[in-house]
């Protein structure tokens, strides 16, 4: 039993509906920095996306062409499996759906793969039917290199890592294999409505 | 010399009792610990601390320990984060007579002890300044003739720690040099501008001297040292740094 | 090693997460010395960078190849290591 300490109470905000709250989590008013390496910074005309893969010719777009795709606003909450979550969030980006569109569905699995060498996995219908985007604007404000940009993965019905910062490009899968932290034991799917936070949750 | 390692005890939590609280600066405070059983400490060595709220929210921090090994109690010096979570805790709430959890001590890399041998340049960056002003203290209370020339960078005056407890060690080969990075009052005699080469040189962090130097502050504060010594012609493995962030509030 | 407050990605170094990993080895990770698998640096735990991701990531100072992953959870701790590591044996 731990010791309780006088009038600490930490940061979090008690005053929110806790049926926005995921088991397990609580509610924080800034936006923490995760990152599994150092941030990198690649020039706009030297970045590009594609998609590869079970998809026939690799698709790529350079950083013009891919603010010429359609985009949409998204607004929604986010959960770290560090056990924070941040609600309201205002984000702008592609869907997933307009990058892989006409992709066969039976492959079945995305990995994201990143600049600084991270990746992660994802089944293909997580990042489909409207759940996730490439996204390059937050809060009205092109995205900060910390918080991933210039584009990050935006998944957010799962734990953010799933939502790979400084994402490059999804490599479509006929089978599900481990990304970086997937690997080391965290839940191949990671859905925080079920608290999938490790292998055996 | 005898060189001591560290107690081979096994890392529990342990319930220390606030014995004093002195004010160090605008924003920062020691807090004098009473530690049941504690196994002794080297100079530069940190602890965890562990807050618990009523509903069984937890949040643990690392602080380093400001106090020399022979001193009875153990004392921390907490510089407040506006935006942290522990830190407010730390330096705006505890009063005297509270308890909270505590573990250590902990590493071994960023420490010194006279057997090391020096001479030492101490570069501090703000509160990076606690671990090494445990080793300086040390120093004194071991009757070590080291020399030390210890350089501490802070945004401005009433930032500084422990500044009337530096002029009285400032003696006996010990020498104390400060570099204010944003506004410095009139008739200032320290430094006003970033940590550059010429003002390591000028404290002794010349590699030729073969001296020890530790680097301690924020993360970008000891980079940039760090990059500086090893323009200077330090071989990158004899800088010992730690940096700590704002996750350190 | 505490997302909660603004932290901002910076690494921190292997000092930092000594508390925890003494719960692993019962022994000062800081002082362990390691040979990196990527580019031969040698040096001592307490020298890796550190960052804070969904678990935490040492890497070499040097090069910044993967050191060490680490996942703290409520009732064990998952470790992985890469590269050449010597832990001293004290006699107790």
């Amino acid at each position: 039993m731990a010791l309780i300490s006088r009038g600490f109470r930490g940061r979090r905000r008690t005053d929110v509906d806790p049926a926005r709250i995921p088991p397990g989590q609580y509610v924080v008013e800034g936006f923490p920095v995760l990152s599994a390496g150092p941030t990198p910074h690649v020039p706009l005309d030297q970045w590009t996306f594609t998609v590869r893969g079970a998809v026939g010719e690799p698709r790529t777009w350079s950083w013009e062409e891919f603010l010429a795709l359609p985009s949409e606003a998204v607004h929604t909450d986010i959960h770290c499996v560090t056990k924070w979550t941040k609600l309201d969030t205002e984000w702008r980006g592609v869907s997933v759906d307009t990058l892989l569109g006409g992709v066969d569905a039976s492959a079945g699995f995305v990995m994201a793969f990143c600049d600084g060498g991270y990746t992660t996995n994802l089944p293909l219908a997580d990042v489909t039917g409207g759940h996730a985007w490439v996204a390059y604007e937050y809060d009205g404000k092109p995205l900060e290199p910390k918080h991933g940009g210039p584009a990050r993965l935006l998944v957010p019905h799962l734990y953010f890592w799933k939502s790979a910062k400084w994402v490059r490009g999804l490599e479509v899968l006929d089978h599900d294999q481990p990304g970086f932290w997937e690997n080391l034991g965290y839940h191949n799917r990671g859905d925080p409505w079920k608290e999938q936070r490790y292998w055996s949750d | 010399m005898e060189r001591l390692a560290p107690r081979k005890t096994p890392l529990v939590w342990r319930v220390a009792t606030v014995r004093d609280v002195r004010t160090e600066s605008a924003t920062a405070r020691t807090i004098v610990f009473d530690v049941p059983d504690w196994p002794g400490h080297l100079p530069g060595q940190h602890v965890d601390i562990r807050l618990t709220a009523e509903d069984g929210y937890e949040a643990q921090r690392s602080y380093s320990i400001a106090s020399p090994p022979a001193d009875h109690a153990l004392e921390l010096t907490v510089e407040l984060i506006d935006t942290g979570e522990v830190s407010p805790y730390l330096v705006e709430e505890l009063q005297r007579g509270d308890q909270i959890e505590l573990r250590g001590p902990i590493g071994g890399y960023f420490t010194w002890q006279p057997a090391d041998g020096g001479p030492l340049v101490l570069l501090a960056g703000g509160s990076g300044l606690v671990p090494l002003m445990a080793m300086l203290r040390h120093r004194d209370a071991s009757g070590a003739t080291v020399p030390v020339s210890l350089l501490v960078s802070a945004r401005a005056l009433p930032a500084l720690l422990y500044r009337d407890e530096l002029s009285c060690r400032a003696r006996d080969g010990v020498e104390v040099s400060y570099t204010l990075t944003r506004e410095a009052p009139s008739g200032w005699t320290g430094w006003n501008r970033r940590v550059d080469a010429e003002m390591l040189r000028a404290v002794g962090a010349d590699p030729q001297r073969r001296p020890l130097v530790y680097v301690c502050g924020p993360t970008g504060f000891v980079e940039h040292v760090a990059e500086l010594l090893v323009g200077l012609g330090h071989d990158p493995h004899a800088i010992k740094t730690e940096r700590f962030g704002p996750s350190g509030g | 090693m505490d997302p909660t407050d603004e932290h901002e990605g910076e690494h921190l170094d292997g000092n930092g997460v000594a508390g925890i990993l003494q719960q692993v080895f019962a022994a000062d990770f800081t002082t362990f010395q390691r040979v990196c698998q990527s580019c031969g640096d040698r040096n001592m735990g307490g020298a890796l960078r550190s960052y804070l991701g969904a678990g935490i990531v040492l890497r070499c100072a040097n090069c910044g190849d993967v050191a060490m992953r680490v996942s703290p959870r409520d009732r064990e701790i998952v470790v992985e290591m890469r590269g050449v590591w010597s832990v001293a044996i004290t006699s107790s």
